[in-house]
């Protein structure tokens, strides 16, 4: 018996040791495109929305884009934008750190029908049934995988060189697209201490950028973003953001720290 | 340990130079008119002076050889507890001392019962005792109790009422000791008994001793709901093998066990041995496995008659998928009140990330020793290490991957826009898996995140950084104790008990990386500082000691401290046993300390929270007495009372202990009194019991943790409530009554209210907020009543026992009065500002649900079977036993076994209807089946 015993007692033991938990790697989603048969340029799709009011999309149209902004610095939020290079549209999306499944670069595919199209104080937008205010709601996150497939990740797109004085009156067709601008330096920089005032002060704080031929346009930050307290540059140079509206207002929005570089001497 | 081994080993050299002495024999033959075979009755014979089993033969007759002369002291056992005793005085060769007559009690063939059905309790406790929600059941593992007599409520309560979670007497699950060999087992940290330490080991940890409420025990004096006594000693094992294989669906699927007692040899050596697998690829909830592995090493050596040693290594390995409360709209959701939302698909196959696993092996030492024949003492040593762990998501700057997130449910959407929920209800109802985790997306969140860290020092590295990864609270602990108990007989009428002990235990924290799930690396930052002080790189980092650290898979992170406890006391009790009377007194003084050391500089906390805490000392006393009159031998009238100063236990001293050393300010000691009074019957076909008791907690000292993930939160809040007082009344009562030789009748119930008895105050301490001095305020929840599982059960049961060695049992079950546990703030002034006390509101925020009472319906069967009256070559003890029981016949789904009110409350709207109650089900019909074949 005691024989018996010690066997059991190495069974044991020996199969103790074999239980070790190994979970393989899925495999990675971010392989894939889709091929749609149907689809419409997102320039088709802001063609289709008219000038103001929402509008359901009932048609079954399957609209794509690579990610140019996304919320991982918290500057945008709970929305995306995509561009398929004839345009750029925000998709809003009903959840923090959207980057983590649409990051920068990756190419989504939007099942459209069902979703809304409207304007936010005159900046396009798509996204969820309207509320009260006529405002869109955000896709909520247990019904994305009804209208968007996340695809491959791609080249970055080349931002649009742009002026100042180009873009200064609104341009729609510029409107949530990635610009560039040179040569340009912040207005007041005694005055911008911090690219957004604290939360309990303005949720947002507008910069002031001018060129050096003194044309100004507005660079807006969220407080709630994680450049809030970082120190704007002193100098010039360039800058990379979105091209947004509010109302009839031009404004940029950066996507990271980055892309605002500003070494060269001012040169007012 | 090799000075250890190296003790024994002269102290076995010793023995076998006992020179040989003169020997004698005691024949004789047990005799009970209730027995027709004694083949089927687990009954032994024990000798405490050499602590020798003897076997009876089928005919009740033994013989007991080679004894060295002197008087002896002879315990008749009945599943492994004493029933009666007699002396014999061996002073020749050979003493024939006829018949002794035992009044054995109807239901001697429970033999084969009372084998099994303490397993599923065990099972249970051991399943459901690291439970995060309301499964966990009380320690009731008490059958039979002290003096051996077997109790009808207790009988009921560990059977019946624990499974559908009822709290003895309502008290919390640190109201009571459990020694092993002498040594205390309840964990210092939490102050529970942790029954997974020995999970598994059924066969050979059972039959405990113990008191329920307030009695006397010579081994301990316990706590205000008493104690159990386990003594493992292999020379108290009669020579046997058993193996078993159990089937079930309820917390394992498959069970094996093999146990071996080589009874005490002529060497004066014993052995034994069990082990012991339990898994369920599938348990009841779905998405829940199990694998268990025990084994226990028991060696005894007899020394003389007066000296003996005892060796025991316990360990158990065990590995559990954990299941969680949840929300009534997610039940609906899912259509299953078992929803369990840990787990989700990965390859193929279910992962969960609640993974619960323990490993703390135990070495028992103890030696016996017997001064005098009026004096017994035993010196216990115990040394305990090993780890527990709780593995869980974590996530950075990532959207919340639980599958129930409140915010991603429809009731969110309901107000402000009906067709959105109803949209996402009918996207669930389509593909039900989007509420279990999707670990693919997981995966490929990290896979995409590829970042550069730039680290203080200048380096950087560029990898995946994780968004996601699986992390495990790890505690690692190792606990010395010694014991010194002696136990004087003064005389027939006076008894004498005491001892001593000391308990060193060291418990290191931290939090342990299990997968990076894809990535490569993970931050060691707090990230909800990281948000809450944007741009301020001290307060984000964990450990300032090492900052911007990448942690890697196996890495410790978040948090490390190690916590020191220790504890010494001595107690000291007298029983006087007289004609009409029996009294007892018992008194105890201990001492406590402790102290955190923090082995992390977490950046909120810089100046507090690296290093050694202040020392935290307390002085805990107990005493109890009891009084017994007996109106005749089988009735008795009894009245307790006890009177207890206990410190609040470390996890309600040190605040965040996981972030700093800060304490409470002034740690409160805890008053306990407590009273029982009532009417006990033992009569040969009849039990009866009825209890009262009535017991007050005062100043009691409560600290929740729990992750707020409201958006303004998102932390770890540690929930402050102090000056509590609690009081549980009630009444316990028990019939068991035999109709004739093989039906019995049973009849329990227990009706009881716990409730608090004051407005206490709380505070709330944020684990992300630099202010460590939030201000308090009263709670208004006096008389509200303690969640803690049904405060009425009834059971009405009926047992059958054929004399061809079977039985058969039904009982059947009422449950009310469980109401759910009570967030205190949501009973302040603050959570119904601006309400008015007429509108129904109000009523829904103040009032205190109470779930649905219900019925349960049990079965059981058994049956034994001597394979020597079928055979006989083989040996006459070979038996085969097969025990069937069936819980909640009637396959309930619906039964809500408990529920807790959210401790977060929307206060900005005075909406208690955005965190909702979180309940658990009973589960429904559920079978045990096992065979077992002892030889």
């Amino acid at each position: 018996m005691s024989r018996f015993s010690f066997l059991f007692t190495v069974l044991c033991t020996l199969h103790i040791a074999c239980v070790q938990e190994k979970w393989d790697r899925p495999n990675p989603k971010n392989d894939r495109d889709l091929n749609f048969a149907i689809y419409k340029t997102i320039a088709e799709l802001r063609s289709s929305m008219g000038s103001s009011g929402y509008r359901e999309i009932k048609d079954n149209i399957i609209i794509s884009g690579e990610v140019i902004a996304d919320d991982r610095t918290g500057n945008f939020f709970r929305q995306i934008i995509i561009d398929d290079g004839t345009a750029a549209i925000p998709v809003l999306l009903d959840a923090n750190n959207l980057y983590n499944d649409f990051p920068i670069g990756r190419k989504i595919y939007l099942r459209c029908k069902g979703l809304y199209t409207s304007f936010y104080y005159k900046l396009p937008q798509l996204g969820y049934i309207p509320n009260q205010n006529g405002l869109l709601t955000a896709i909520p996150y247990h019904l994305w995988d009804n209208y968007i497939v996340a695809a491959e990740m791609q080249q970055a797109i080349n931002a649009i060189e742009v002026s100042i004085a180009d873009v200064k009156i609104a341009k729609p067709e510029l409107y949530n697209r990635l610009v560039r601008m040179i040569d340009i330096q912040i207005l007041d920089t005694n005055k911008a201490t911090q690219f957004a005032l604290p939360a309990n002060i303005s949720s947002a704080t507008n910069i002031q950028l001018m060129d050096c031929d003194s044309h100004i346009i507005a660079l807006r930050t969220s407080a709630y973003s994680s450049l809030q307290a970082l120190r704007p540059p002193k100098g010039r140079g360039k800058i990379t953001a979105i091209y947004t509206v509010f109302n009839n207002t031009p404004q940029l929005v950066l996507r990271d720290t980055s892309e605002i570089q500003m070494r060269s001497p001012r040169c007012l | 340990m090799k000075k250890m081994s190296l003790f024994l080993g002269l102290l076995f050299v010793h023995q076998a130079s006992i020179a040989q002495e003169a020997k004698g024999t005691i024949k004789g033959s047990l005799v009970s008119p209730n027995v027709l075979s004694w083949s089927a009755i687990d009954i032994q014979l024990y000798l405490p002076k050499l602590r020798q089993i003897q076997a009876i033969d089928t005919h009740g007759s033994f013989e007991i050889r080679s004894l060295p002369l002197g008087i002896y002291s002879i315990h008749i056992r009945l599943n492994g507890s004493t029933i009666d005793s007699f002396s014999v005085d061996v002073n020749q060769g050979s003493i024939h001392i006829g018949n002794i007559v035992i009044n054995l009690p109807e239901r001697n063939n429970e033999a084969t019962e009372q084998e099994q059905i303490p397993s599923i309790a065990l099972e249970m406790l051991e399943n459901n005792i690291d439970e995060e929600d309301l499964m966990g059941h009380q320690n009731i593992s008490i059958l039979l109790n002290s003096s051996g007599v077997r109790d009808p409520f207790l009988a009921a309560s560990s059977f019946i009422f624990s499974q559908y979670n009822l709290r003895a007497r309502g008290y919390d699950r640190t109201a009571q000791q459990l020694f092993m060999n002498g040594t205390l087992m309840n964990d210092l940290v939490s102050g529970q008994i942790v029954w997974a330490q020995w999970g598994g080991l059924n066969d050979i940890i059972k039959n405990p001793s113990s008191t329920y409420g307030i009695t006397a025990h010579q081994q301990a004096i316990g706590l205000v709901n008493g104690s159990t006594v386990f003594t493992l000693n292999a020379a108290e094992n009669a020579p046997l093998n058993k193996v078993s294989y159990s089937l079930s669906n309820r917390s394992y699927e498959n069970r094996v066990m093999y146990t071996h007692h080589s009874g005490l040899q002529k060497n004066g050596w014993a052995f034994s041995f069990s082990g012991s697998r339990r898994w369920a690829q599938e348990a009841y909830a779905k998405g829940t496995s199990l694998e268990a592995y025990s084994g226990l090493i028991s060696i005894a050596k007899t020394l003389n008659t007066r000296h003996q040693l005892s060796l025991n290594i316990i360990a158990a390995l065990n590995e559990r998928a954990s299941s969680g409360a949840s929300v009534e709209e997610v039940f609906a959701l899912s259509q299953d009140h078992y929803y369990n939302p840990n787990w989700g698909w990965q390859d193929g196959q279910k992962r969960n990330a609640k993974m619960a696993k323990r490993c703390q092996p135990l070495l028992l030492i103890q030696h016996h020793m017997e001064a005098s024949p009026q004096t017994k003492i035993t010196n216990s040593f115990s040394f305990q290490t090993g780890y527990n762990q709780i593995s869980s998501l974590d996530w950075y700057n990532a959207i919340d991957p639980r599958p129930d997130y409140y915010r991603n449910l429809p009731s969110y959407y309901q107000n402000n826009s009906p067709i959105t929920a109803e949209n996402i209800r009918q996207a669930i109802k389509n593909n039900p898996e989007k509420l279990q985790i999707d670990w693919d997306r997981l995966y490929e969140a990290n896979s995409n995140n590829v970042e550069t860290l730039h680290k203080l020092n200048g380096d950087s590295l560029s990898a995946r950084r994780s968004l996601y990864a699986l992390g495990a609270d790890v505690e690692e602990i190792k606990k010395i104790s010694i014991a010194h108990n002696i136990v004087h007989k003064q005389s027939d009428q006076i008894t004498w008990s005491g001892g001593i002990q000391g308990i060193i235990q060291h418990s290191s924290f931290f939090k342990k990386m299990i997968d990076l799930l894809g990535g490569d690396y993970y931050l060691n930052y707090n990230q909800f500082a990281a948000q809450q002080f944007v741009g301020n790189v001290q307060y984000k980092q964990n450990d300032l000691e090492t900052p911007d650290r990448a942690v890697l898979k196996g890495e410790k992170y978040r948090y490390h401290y190690n916590n020191s406890i220790g504890k010494a006391w001595a107690w000291a009790q007298i029983e006087m046993n007289l004609k009409r009377v029996s009294l007892f007194a018992s008194i105890s003084a201990g001492y406590t300390t402790y102290l955190r050391n923090g082995l992390y500089r977490n950046g909120l906390f810089a100046e507090n929270s690296l290093g050694k805490s202040a020392q935290q000392n307390f002085l805990n006393q107990t005493a109890k007495s009891g009084i017994t009159y007996k109106i005749d031998g089988r009735n008795y009238l009894i009245f307790n009372g006890w009177f207890s100063k206990e410190d609040p236990g470390i996890n309600n001293i040190f605040i965040a202990p996981r972030t700093r050393n800060q304490t409470l300010e002034k740690p409160n000691v805890q008053q306990t009194q407590s009273i029982e009074a009532g009417y006990i019957m033992h009569a040969p076909n009849l039990s009866i019991r009825a209890i009262a008791y009535a017991t007050d907690i005062k100043n009691r000292t409560q600290i929740q943790r729990f992750f707020n993930d409201e958006p303004e939160y998102q932390s770890f809040v540690n929930f402050v409530m102090q000056k509590m007082n609690t009081r549980c009344i009630g009444t316990e009562w028990a019939i068991e009554y035999s109709l004739n030789p093989l039906i019995s009748f049973n009849a329990a119930a227990s009706i009881g209210q716990a409730f608090y008895t004051n407005r206490p105050e709380i505070s709330i301490y944020n684990d992300n907020d630099t202010n460590t001095r939030p201000t308090s305020k009263e709670v208004y929840i006096k008389n509200y009543y303690l969640g803690l599982g049904p405060q009425s059960a009834f059971t009405v049961g009926l047992k059958y026992n054929s004399k061809k060695f079977w039985y058969m049992k039904v009982n059947t079950n009422y449950f009310d009065r469980n109401y759910v546990s009570v967030n205190p703030s949501r009973r302040s002034i603050e959570a119904a500002e601006l309400i008015d006390k007429n509108n129904p509101i109000y009523r829904k925020i103040f009032d205190q649900e109470k779930l649905p009472s219900f019925y349960t319906l049990d079965l059981s069967f058994g049956k034994s079977i001597r394979l020597h009256n079928l055979w006989d070559k083989m040996a006459y003890q070979t038996a085969l036993s097969i025990n069937i029981g069936i819980n909640n016949v009637l396959n309930n789904q619906n039964i809500k076994l408990g529920g807790y009110e959210q401790l977060r409350y929307d206060f900005s709207n005075n909406n208690p209807d955005k965190f909702p109650t979180k309940y658990t089900y009973a589960m429904g019909r559920t079978f045990f089946a096992n065979i077992s074949l002892k030889f």
